[in-house]
């Protein structure tokens, strides 16, 4: 009697007030701090695109001025257009690649065929290791070791190394991150793959269906979903991918390497704040391109994937 | 009858096999040789740079140089300090459990508070979560570096313990989808016994997803002992033994650039993580294929 009348007084029980002091307390700091990352953050870089700083250093509206200015870099200044370029056929490449390959992995993986557990762990090593000493063993791997075998084997001179030479650099770049990443995403696939139906999977090895038709009928249709959202996601690589420069170069990387990716973290990490509003207008343009490229992708897996029927 | 997996693989699948066979020598080998290396002495090296000169012995003479050598200078207001492998395996450590400890229980505990209550508000907030999840916006680093120095919380360790409450991603979905699998029926039960909401929290549900919680904080862990770039932009005066192999990898210091003598300094970040992998391999490889299904 005396519980209802208090829900009367107060619209909730004594049970639902205690949920929600605990939920406060405990959900408060949390909360506050994911607004500050996912909107505060946000909104300020949107912000900061349209401003300068003025006089005292205080920040001032600059219209589209930033804007027009990282436009008028990208079209006047001919090493920003070719690292567009270079960025852009890396991530097809890296697509392409890392869709396909990966995929066939796991599906070894989760086929159990013979030292499935030995590849898993081996192909989870680049995991645990730092890139920065997977990065430094390859440099003196590709500069010193290959070039002094090369020579001493087959007599063929490959000048300061693959990493170092001109002509060597890009393509050695490229095939070690591709090379890196035929293990990338194998638990998620694997994990994916592992919620297979057993039961349609015996009906179709009794009906004489190969691994192959397995494969493409069966498990693929199963796991498409969730591997398609790796591909939405993905376009963010357009302009965040680097090479892995940073961990084999430092800042030094040559110009023929770099991808806007690079680009970006290196000049806004030494940038003074006064540039902070380009690199911001910068950063939304790169969001214009990329946020209706992932809905657009997104809908279209959706909408067109294979069904499991 | 259930044909072998062997008489139902066709060629195709063993040169697949022997593909990732290539794949994993190649893993091996460069770790390895790596590991080999850093025990030659540099004339060795010159000698064979793969194969060891016969006699060979272990040479760990590497490792004390790359100790002596493993500096770092941090220019701060107030004057010019010079770190040792100690200050950095200090650092390391403070790093990673400030960023694995609050992190993870976070993530767990805002995890368990929006899949427990089942509210309008933790509805809503799930959906805008994974909403915000899909939206990819580019190029806040500028907006973030602002952020933080203009609360003078920039390059400091309150910047690390605050930033990791933070919530959201990989991990998040994984407690979520662990913690809605934990069986109704036994939380009515410690309710009818009297349990209260932290009782329940923390005695009947958090039990149940401890090993993802585990397999999340050591993975987790592993990626921050790795993790250089934070030092190389939030944190520049507090150099871990990561981003201390990353300086000396580019080092121009006499000896630093000697191979033998960087596998060394390599070697000595990947040794303590890599043992503790191997020793928790199976739950680590196992525990995360099973949470990834859950999802």
């Amino acid at each position: 009697m005396k519980e209802s009348v208090k829900k009367q007084k107060t619209g909730m029980t004594k049970e639902k007030r205690n949920d929600i002091l605990f939920f406060i307390a405990l959900a408060a700091i949390p909360l506050f701090m994911y607004f500050i990352g996912n909107f505060y953050i946000n909104g300020s870089a949107l912000v900061l695109a349209f401003q300068t700083y003025g006089e005292n250093r205080r920040l001032v509206f600059n219209g589209l001025n930033n804007f027009i200015a990282v436009l008028r870099d990208l079209s006047n200044e001919s090493w920003m257009k070719e690292t567009l370029l270079r960025s852009f056929l890396i991530y097809l490449m890296l697509l392409v690649f890392t869709t396909v390959v990966p995929l066939i992995t796991s599906f070894f993986l989760f086929k159990r065929f013979p030292m499935h557990g030995f590849f898993k762990v081996v192909f989870f090593i680049p995991n645990i290791i730092s890139s920065v000493v997977t990065a430094t063993s390859i440099k003196f791997m590709a500069d010193r070791v290959i070039p002094g075998v090369a020579l001493d084997w087959f007599n063929k001179d490959l000048g300061l190394g693959l990493l170092s030479e001109n002509d060597t650099r890009f393509g050695t770049m490229m095939f070690i991150r591709l090379w890196f990443s035929i293990g990338a995403g194998m638990l998620l696939n694997v994990g994916v793959m592992n919620t297979t139906d057993k039961n349609v999977v015996e009906a179709g090895v009794i009906d004489g269906c190969g691994l192959f038709r397995e494969f493409w009928h069966i498990v693929l249709p199963h796991c498409y979903k969730t591997l398609a959202l790796g591909f939405v996601f993905g376009f963010g690589l357009i302009f965040t991918e680097d090479l892995g420069l940073y961990s084999y170069y430092g800042e030094a990387a040559p110009q023929n390497l770099w991808t806007i990716g690079y680009v970006f973290l290196v000049n806004t990490k030494n940038a003074s704040e006064y540039l902070y509003p380009y690199y911001s207008a910068w950063g939304m343009l790169e969001s214009l391109i990329i946020i209706p490229l992932t809905f657009i992708a997104r809908y279209a897996v959706m909408r067109f994937g294979p069904s499991e029927e | 009858m259930k044909k072998s997996k062997i008489k139902r693989s066709s060629a195709a699948m063993w040169i697949i096999f022997g593909f990732l066979m290539i794949y994993a020598i190649s893993l091996i080998f460069l770790y390895l040789w790596a590991f080999y290396t850093s025990l030659k002495s540099a004339g060795d090296f010159l000698k064979d740079m793969i194969f060891p000169p016969l006699p060979w012995k272990l040479n760990f003479v590497n490792y004390k140089t790359a100790l002596d050598l493993f500096q770092q200078t941090i220019v701060k207001s107030d004057g010019v300090y010079k770190l040792g492998i100690y200050d950095m395996l200090y650092n390391s450590i403070v790093f990673c459990l400030l960023r694995t400890t609050i992190g993870t229980f976070v993530q767990w505990l805002m995890a368990y508070l929006i899949a427990h209550f089942k509210w309008r508000f933790t509805d809503f907030f799930y959906k805008l979560m994974i909403v915000i999840m899909m939206i990819p916006v580019m190029g806040t680093l500028p907006a973030t570096l602002a952020f933080w120095k203009g609360l003078n919380l920039y390059d400091t360790w309150t910047y690390v313990a605050i930033s990791s409450i933070g919530f959201g991603g990989f991990n998040f979905l994984i407690f979520y989808s662990f913690i809605r699998n934990v069986a109704n029926d036994t939380i009515e039960a410690a309710k009818i016994d009297g349990a209260g909401n932290f009782s329940l929290m923390m005695r009947i549900v958090f039990p149940q997803t401890l090993n993802a919680f585990l397999i999340l904080y050591v993975t987790t862990f592993i990626a921050n002992w790795n993790d250089y770039m934070t030092m190389v932009i939030m944190l520049p005066s507090y150099p871990s033994l990561a981003y201390g192999v990353y300086s000396f990898s580019v080092s121009s210091a006499t000896g630093a650039g000697l191979p033998p003598i960087q596998m060394a300094g390599s070697m000595l970040l990947v040794l303590p993580i890599f043992i503790v992998f191997m020793i928790f391999k199976e739950k680590i490889l196992g525990g995360i294929s099973v949470s990834l299904s859950k999802i």
